[in-house]
Parts: structure tokens; sequence; C-alpha cells
């Protein structure tokens, strides 16, 4: 098998994985398929000490968090700016959230259209909120590193991931709300 | 924040999130991948990064580098008088720009000070208008995102 053909194998295994991380971090198919290809055209210059290394998913998971990191930083002053000026009435967090109980979740939560509404839900969170939320839940990273890695506060962290949850958490209460399901 | 409702908040988004699907690599991306290392492959030694240069065309590089440096030190009289041209001409420049700045400056100078201060209240009010403007836009976007 010439090298180029395992590599094609080696993407094959990876790729899924890798635009996964980058569309979640990223919030959009184009950016994390732009990050995907990045990602694998390093993957082919380490290739030869990649091919036989039983943690280069680990590598791969690592460059692929890296490099999102280094889009999102580029927008960073962006997202600083609009933060400071969210629309009059956008107060997730102050308002108290109504839970249904665990199992009730379990059950009725995760019906194909309510993965499809939390999808939506997730696109349109802010940047900030969805990165700092996305690097908690996905990549398993507590708050502290969060906030070095993002090059943010560690108040500022636990509010977007805060914030983040009760925008989906309400979102999906409206809809369901809606469509007249009771909890 | 009170810490009960925030685990169970923090509950019920990792039950949520880590049941959403998988996003699968869309299928060009592969060959797009592969398409770029071909390419890269196929590119002659002397389009690549210097670091990927055969060595031997590294090493007579940095002798040829060398040498024109060393040229343009010992053949120094030459280099350094066109040098003196260029800053004679920069002198040139600057010269022509000052001049045009003190015939503004004497032209202002002789205009009525109610002309000018009426044309600098006006230009106030313009840029305050532009920046109100500009706000008023970046609220209504975020108002609408």
């Amino acid at each position: 098998m010439s090298d180029t053909a395992q590599f094609e194998a080696f993407m094959t295994a990876y790729q899924d994985m890798v635009y996964n991380t980058a569309y979640r971090l990223l919030g959009t198919e184009t950016d994390a398929a732009d990050v995907a290809q990045e990602v694998f055209l390093r993957a082919w210059k380490h290739f030869p000490d990649l091919r036989s290394n039983t943690s280069a998913g680990g590598w791969l998971k690592t460059v692929t968090r890296n490099l999102c990191l280094n889009h999102l930083t580029r927008y960073r002053a962006r997202w600083r700016f609009f933060s400071d000026l969210r629309p009059e009435g956008d107060s997730d967090d102050d308002e108290p959230i109504d839970f249904a109980a665990p199992d009730t979740f379990e059950q009725s939560l995760f019906t194909g259209d309510q993965k499809q509404i939390l999808e939506q839900a997730i696109a349109q969170l802010h940047p900030a909120q969805r990165t700092a939320l996305m690097l908690y839940h996905f990549e398993d990273m507590d708050y502290v590193d969060i906030a070095k890695h993002l090059g943010v506060s560690l108040g500022k962290v636990k509010t977007d991931i805060h914030r983040a949850r009760a925008a989906l958490q309400k979102k999906l209460q409206l809809k369901r709300a809606d469509l007249g399901v009771t909890t | 924040m009170n810490r009960k409702p925030e685990n169970q908040l923090e509950a019920w988004a990792q039950a949520a999130l880590q049941e959403l699907p998988r996003k699968n690599a869309p299928l060009w991306l592969s060959q797009r991948v592969m398409e770029q290392i071909r390419k890269e492959a196929s590119r002659p030694w002397y389009r690549k990064p210097w670091l990927s240069w055969p060595f031997s065309v590294r090493i007579f590089s940095v002798v040829g580098l060398g040498g024109i440096l060393f040229s343009a030190w010992a053949f120094g009289h030459p280099v350094g008088s066109v040098a003196a041209e260029q800053v004679d001409q920069a002198v040139s420049y600057t010269s022509t720009v000052e001049s045009v700045g003190r015939a503004g400056l004497l032209a202002l100078a002789n205009v009525h000070p109610w002309i000018l201060a009426t044309a600098a209240g006006a230009l106030a009010i313009a840029a305050l208008a532009t920046c109100g403007f500009g706000a008023l836009c970046v609220r209504v976007a975020a108002t609408n995102r």
C-alpha cells in the first residue's frame, strides 16, 4: 500500500471525529471543513510518526481544537464588542428555569424534532457562549482551562456557559409549549 | 447563582448535548485534502519553503547569498551613491509636502474666523451624526440577532 493510500485510509478513519469537533466549536460547516482540511494537511506532514502511533486520534483532536481556537481568536475583538450590547429582554440568566424531572428528560426531550431544535438553538448562540459551552461539554475541559484557552476571565466563562445552557433550555421549553407538550 | 438549579441545568445540558447526532464529514473533504497533497507534491522544489529544498541547493543558496552580500560590501561605493540619490529624492518629496502645507496654513490664516468656526462646527456635527448612526445600526443588528 502506498503512502497516499495509507493516508487516505487514515483520513477515512478519523475525518468524522475531526469534522464533528470542528463543527461543534465553530458552528458552521464551511469553517469546520476548512479547519478539518488544515488538520489533515498537517497530519500528512507528520504521517511517518502518526501512522503507527496509537494516540494519533488524540493528536488530531488537539490540533483540531487548537486550530479552531486560533480561528475563533481572530473574531474575539468582535465578540467582546457585541457581548456588551445584549438586547433588552435577553436575560436568560435572570429568569428562574422550570426543570423537568430527570426521567422526563430521557423520555421526552430527545425526539428527532427536538434534536433539530437544539441544533438550531446552538447555532443561534453567541459565538463566545457556544464555544465555551462546547469546550465544557464536548471537550471535557474545566472552567479554568477554557478561560486560559480563550484568554478571558474565569467569571466570563462561567457566565457564558450558564447563559448558553439557560438559552438552550428556554428555547426548548418555548418550543414544547408551542407544541402543547407538557413535562 | 443558586448551586442546585445550576447543577440541574448542567446535568440537563450534558444529557441534551450528548444526545446530538454526530456530524459526518462531507464526502468531498478527503478528495479535497488528497488533491491538495498531490498539488503540493508536484510543486517544483524552488516553489516550496526553503527548509524543504534539497540539501545541496540549500548550501549553494547560503554560499550564493554570502557572495552577493560580500560583493555589495566590497563594491560599496557605487551602491552608496545610489542610496544617497534615493535619500536626496525622498528629501525633495518632503520639502514639496512641507511647502504645500505652509501654503494651506497661509490660506487658512486669511479666512475670516467666523467662516472657520462655522466649518469646524459643521464638521463636528457631521462626525457626531456618523457615530450616532453607526451606534444605532449596531444596536438594531444586535436586537435582530
